[in-house]
């Protein structure tokens, strides 16, 4: 089928195809918030951190291949 | 609270809509398309049978919340982003590799720790009075979840390969609203089996 025509090279690109990731991130964030400050749960820290955890990890995975060539360049650079 | 969530998550999947035309152009807006009708479908099925969970106070299409269905697709399709990013894979390759499956379910797997207990506090979706839990997940939860996600995955892969633009499009009609009620039947069904 056809696509439209991406002349920009971001639209190919890994950060672009996880956009949808990051949003479901800032989609845990309001949550995050709300849990903190507005809805006032009756759970415990681990009750209401731990059954997160797994998306939270899963959420980061993608981005490390990004922090480890921002470092190694940074380590260069130095 | 409720129209302030439901009405985020719509703006998402606005945002996921136009990110699947331009990624994919009009392979991937059928893509999201077909997801937000098995989660429409799906949702319509549970609330008027009555089965698994019920929903709080909540804009409605049909019988079920609009959030039920739009959550559904908006969660596949970035299930699906994300898998394809680890894996390498796309959706448009040969048929998804048995690791790409994998990490596709447990993705939605993960999902449940994030969306139960958080609708369960803000009192927009409601299991049935019984419903083992841990840590708020319903047990079922992590069963329902990818086992709805593999197959549809599977399900679209082979038949947007076939060659028929009309056999294509009049078999997607009828199995993914078929695949949306038996998931949330058969459901229903081994959570009564299970006791869960």
């Amino acid at each position: 089928m056809p696509r439209p025509p991406t002349s920009n090279p971001f639209t190919t690109s890994r950060a672009f195809r996880l956009l949808p990731a990051l949003l479901l991130t800032a989609m845990l964030a309001i949550a995050v918030i709300l849990e903190l400050t507005v809805l006032e749960p009756a759970a415990g820290v681990v009750e209401l951190w731990l059954p997160k955890l797994p998306l939270a990890v899963i959420l980061v995975l993608p981005w490390l291949p990004y922090v480890r060539r921002h470092t190694r360049d940074t380590r260069d650079r130095s | 609270m409720e129209l302030f969530l439901e009405l985020t998550t719509f703006a998402f999947c606005a945002v996921v809509a136009a990110h699947a035309w331009r990624l994919r152009g009009l392979r991937g807006l059928s893509f999201l398309f077909a997801l937000l009708v098995l989660g429409f479908v799906r949702e319509n099925f549970v609330v008027l049978r009555d089965i698994l969970y019920g929903y709080g106070d909540l804009l409605t299409l049909g019988a079920a919340p609009i959030l039920g269905a739009v959550i559904w697709g908006y969660s596949l399709y970035v299930a699906v982003c994300w898998t394809e990013v680890m894996t390498g894979e796309r959706l448009d390759d040969l048929l998804p590799s048995p690791r790409f499956l994998l990490l596709v379910g447990l993705f939605m797997m993960a999902l449940v720790g994030f969306y139960e207990p958080f609708l369960d506090l803000v009192d927009m979706a409601r299991w049935q009075d019984g419903t083992r839990k841990t840590l708020g997940m319903p047990w079922i939860a992590l069963i329902g979840y990818p086992s709805l996600t593999v197959p549809f995955v599977k399900l679209w892969c082979r038949l947007t390969r076939v060659g028929s633009s009309l056999l294509r499009r009049t078999l997607l009609s009828v199995t993914v609203p078929v695949l949306a009620i038996a998931h949330a039947w058969g459901l229903a069904q081994l959570k009564e089996l299970l006791s869960w």
